[in-house]
């Protein structure tokens, strides 16, 4: 049989960063073909090549035997490659008809007005045969997320698409939820679709997968037939790399008690009973996978989001934070993990990000600025922590991420942090910002500071913390220290079901 | 000459209002006749006042379209109150002003923070409920005619003017100018020199940062709000003292005039940016050319056509300037 869908050779660069080196797959009709890797492994990069929203830098996609080059996701889609991406991409305004049609309305016969009874219909025998119990009626704000996630399938299937690419589609789903879409799979995998499957659980792959291929760092490792396999074999094989040595790992001496956290509960089940206390002096990382809740349990301790239970302890003083300004005075700081979004004012100079928490405890009387210390301070902190920009009056955006983060870090340095939260610090900046940002905070520690670090890069994690957490689904899966940690003991506490294996 | 370049780029607004002004003086001979100059600042400082509040409410990228309403019902209610007191000072009729407008701005520039941050009204609904409810305030206290009858004391400060000599028996500076000046200065400051002014900017650059770097954002919204309502009840206690009697129908449309100018001066309405010096200019621009066509001649209506084309080309040379960098 020929394979439904090749990539050969594929090659990706960003700004002359490799994100693919010659990557070559085969993808079959009938076939669920699993993509393994870490965050940053390129999984994304590959299927947004294959769906068109992305050109190749080098190498070639065949498909049905021929030669193809998608100049956007229209023409993959028309061509019959859908993709499930993890956000859903339902009108939550629209009936579930009008989003299974979307783009591809009926109309009656002027070709002007809708075809709203034919569509109904049609839908609704799509619906039917998928056997779920959803009206095509009905508007999709009023579905459940797994719902919705059927919808799209749906969507998927008026299409008679020959590829269906699935981007973590049970993320946000619960155990009977899973089960279905495990239905819907088998029926396309009978109506001879290939479908391509992306996932971080190992027990989804071997309940349903045929193949599964493992990339990392860009490249391709090996695909293995999954009756072949074992979950040892696979962790291995996604692991199977040395930790650079730009981490160049620092010995920590912890001191003090500075944060201690115990029973921490969020709202809507997002973390249950966290429980931990971070030390002067020590990086305390917390691994886990996009969303096992590290980042709302950060928010939480921050003062940004509220929870339903537990005590939090500064310094040994019990603390209830209702803002972040409060988590500030008691000199926590917080570098998100969107740095776009909430990180920087893009549109402002750099000086004026650097001094935004700082302001009011320097300013002059009666609330005047202080333009003499801005400028002083924001000097100082560019040149410490060297942030490579013509100057301090330099809009933030026009500087690249490594130096973007600096400042981040300078605005919370100079807010006097003692506890410096750091939530996927290094996420989109070159090896040699990535380098530099790392001896900054052991420069920190070894000030007396404590950094909590969040990250989902394993050698991150492993090559910087002191301790390490392991969170997993809400919940702290283990704790361990550096020198027993590998990567292969942090994966399986992060992914793998202790109950269901 | 790159640097000109940029100089000119920046202040185009500056260079456009020069243009504008030595367009009119050349074109009519009591353009810059001191008694022209001298109304063209009066015409200008309730405008002046509105956009003023309004800079704010634009620099946290919110609205309030209500300014126009709210000058009305701080301009009759403090005309109510100076009924009550026919044997009034000079000196008592400021304070019945000011007074007047403090009390009506900060009632108007409350609800509308409390429903934008409390409630999670966008501020366009908020601000055009605020609008019609005002207005109708206005009309339900005095019957829906003007509230008439004031001594002349009342309007020392909207219409009087300092340095009487032979040839002005009435006075060259307009008090209402001086009093504007002031005003509009200390916003300035308030804006551009204080921790307050920068958790404004900070606010509306990005909301979740300025919340994350410790800054109680509704309070700075609610401020504002406040802020801006006090700002055009200024301006309409101005113009009832200036009319001496409170018009239940005064400033009605004055919140375009008062959006356009800070517009025209350069705040972006996505927030972040602007400045209440540059926001003047954009009144002295809608000031001239109403003056300036008046001088002309030229009917009202055509005023209204240019005024409104004259923002859209501002707003799109705004546009490809921000596009090319």
């Amino acid at each position: 049989m020929n394979p439904c869908l090749q990539v050969k050779n594929i090659s990706k660069r960003f700004l002359g960063v490799k994100a693919l080196t010659d990557v070559s797959l085969d993808f079959y009709s009938g076939e669920m073909h699993c993509l393994l890797g870490e965050n940053g492994a390129g999984k994304s990069t590959l299927i947004k090549i294959i769906s068109g929203v992305y050109d190749a830098t080098e190498g070639e996609i065949v498909y049905n035997n021929q030669t193809v080059r998608f100049q956007n996701p229209r023409q993959a889609l028309d061509a019959g490659i859908s993709v499930i991406h993890q956000e859903l991409s339902i009108a939550n305004d629209l009936t579930v008809a009008e989003n299974i049609f979307l783009g591809a309305e009926q109309r009656q016969d002027f070709k002007i007005l809708l075809d709203r009874k034919r569509m109904n219909k049609e839908a609704q025998d799509i619906l039917d045969f998928m056997k779920v119990d959803i009206k095509a009626t009905q508007i999709a704000r009023e579905l459940t997320a797994a719902q919705q996630q059927m919808v799209e399938i749906a969507k998927v299937m008026t299409k008679k698409a020959k590829v269906v690419i699935m981007d973590e589609p049970t993320s946000s789903l619960s155990g009977h939820e899973i089960k279905a879409l495990f239905e819907q799979i088998n029926i396309l995998k009978k109506q001879n679709v290939a479908i391509i499957y992306i996932t971080h659980r190992l027990k989804e792959m071997f309940e349903m997968g045929e193949k599964v291929s493992v990339l990392r760092d860009g490249c391709m490792v090996d695909t293995f037939q999954i009756a072949d396999v074992t979950e040892k074999e696979l962790v291995a094989s996604m692991v199977g790399r040395e930790i650079k040595d730009y981490y160049n790992r620092q010995e920590h001496v912890a001191k003090e008690e500075l944060l201690r956290v115990e029973g921490l509960t969020g709202k809507k089940g997002k973390f249950k009973n966290i429980n931990f206390t971070a030390y002067a002096g020590e990086i305390l990382g917390f691994a886990g996978l996009v969303g096992a809740g590290r980042t709302e349990v950060m928010e939480a301790i921050f003062g940004a989001r509220e929870y339903s239970k537990g005590k939090i302890y500064v310094s040994g003083k019990e603390v209830t934070f209702k803002s972040p300004a409060e988590a500030i005075n008691a000199h926590i700081g917080f570098v998100t993990e969107d740095r776009r979004r909430t990180g920087l004012m893009l549109n402002a100079m750099i000086k004026n990000n650097i001094v935004l928490p700082s302001l009011t405890k320097n300013c002059k009387k009666f609330g005047f600025l202080d333009f003499k210390w801005e400028k002083d301070v924001s000097k100082d902190y560019v040149d410490k922590l060297k942030v490579r920009t013509p100057g301090i009056n330099t809009v933030i955006a026009n500087l690249s991420g490594g130096n973007q983060q600096k400042v981040i870090l300078a605005k919370w340095l100079l807010a006097d942090s003692k506890i410096l939260i750091l939530d996927e610090p290094t996420r989109g900046i070159d090896v040699n910002a990535k380098s530099e940002f790392y001896a900054l905070m052991n420069a920190f520690v070894a000030n007396g500071g404590c950094i909590i670090m969040v990250s989902s890069e394993l050698p991150e994690i492993l090559g910087n913390s002191d301790r390490i957490i392991v969170m997993r689904e809400g919940e702290i899966a283990g704790e361990l220290h550096y020198k027993e940690a590998t990567e292969q003991n942090v994966i399986e506490l992060a992914s793998l079901n202790s109950k269901n294996t | 000459m790159e640097k000109l370049k940029a100089w000119l780029k920046k202040n185009m607004v500056i260079v456009f209002l020069i243009g504008l002004c030595i367009g009119f003086g050349v074109t009519t001979d009591t353009f810059f006749t001191t008694k022209n100059v001298m109304n063209l600042t009066s015409q200008m400082a309730i405008n002046a006042l509105l956009a003023t509040g309004l800079t704010y409410v634009i620099i946290l990228g919110g609205i309030d379209i209500s300014v126009g309403s709210v000058a009305a019902l701080a301009g009759v209610f403090s005309a109510m109150v100076g009924l009550m007191f026919p044997e009034m000072s000079v000196f008592m009729s400021i304070l019945i002003l000011v007074f007047s407008a403090l009390f009506i701005g900060t009632i108007c520039g409350f609800f509308n923070g409390i429903m934008v941050t409390k409630f999670n009204v966008v501020p366009m609904i908020t601000t055009l409920a605020t609008m019609t409810i005002a207005r109708g305030v206005t009309y339900i206290i005095t019957g829906g005619t003007a509230v008439f009858g004031l001594p002349s004391q009342f309007s020392w400060l909207g219409a009087g003017r300092f340095l009487t000599s032979e040839s002005h028996p009435n006075g060259i500076i307009p008090i209402i100018t001086i009093f504007t000046v002031i005003v509009v200065a200390l916003m300035h400051i308030l804006l551009a020199k204080t921790v307050f002014g920068r958790h404004v900017y900070a606010t509306g650059s990005n909301m979740q940062v300025a919340h994350l770097s410790g800054i109680n954002t509704s309070k700075v919204i609610l401020q504002s709000h406040i802020l801006c309502s006090i700002m055009a009840a200024l301006g309409g206690v101005l113009v009832a003292s200036k009319l001496q009697n409170g018009q239940p129908g005064a400033c009605e449309g004055y919140e375009m005039y008062a959006i356009a100018s800070t517009v025209l001066g350069g705040t972006s309405l996505a927030g972040g940016s602007g400045s209440v010096a540059r926001a003047m200019f954009g009144v002295a621009i809608i000031a001239v050319i109403n003056n300036g066509m008046n001088l002309l001649t030229i009917s009202s209506y055509w005023q209204k056509v240019v005024i409104g084309s004259i923002i859209l080309l501002a707003v799109i040379f705004d546009m490809s300037q921000k596009k090319k960098a």
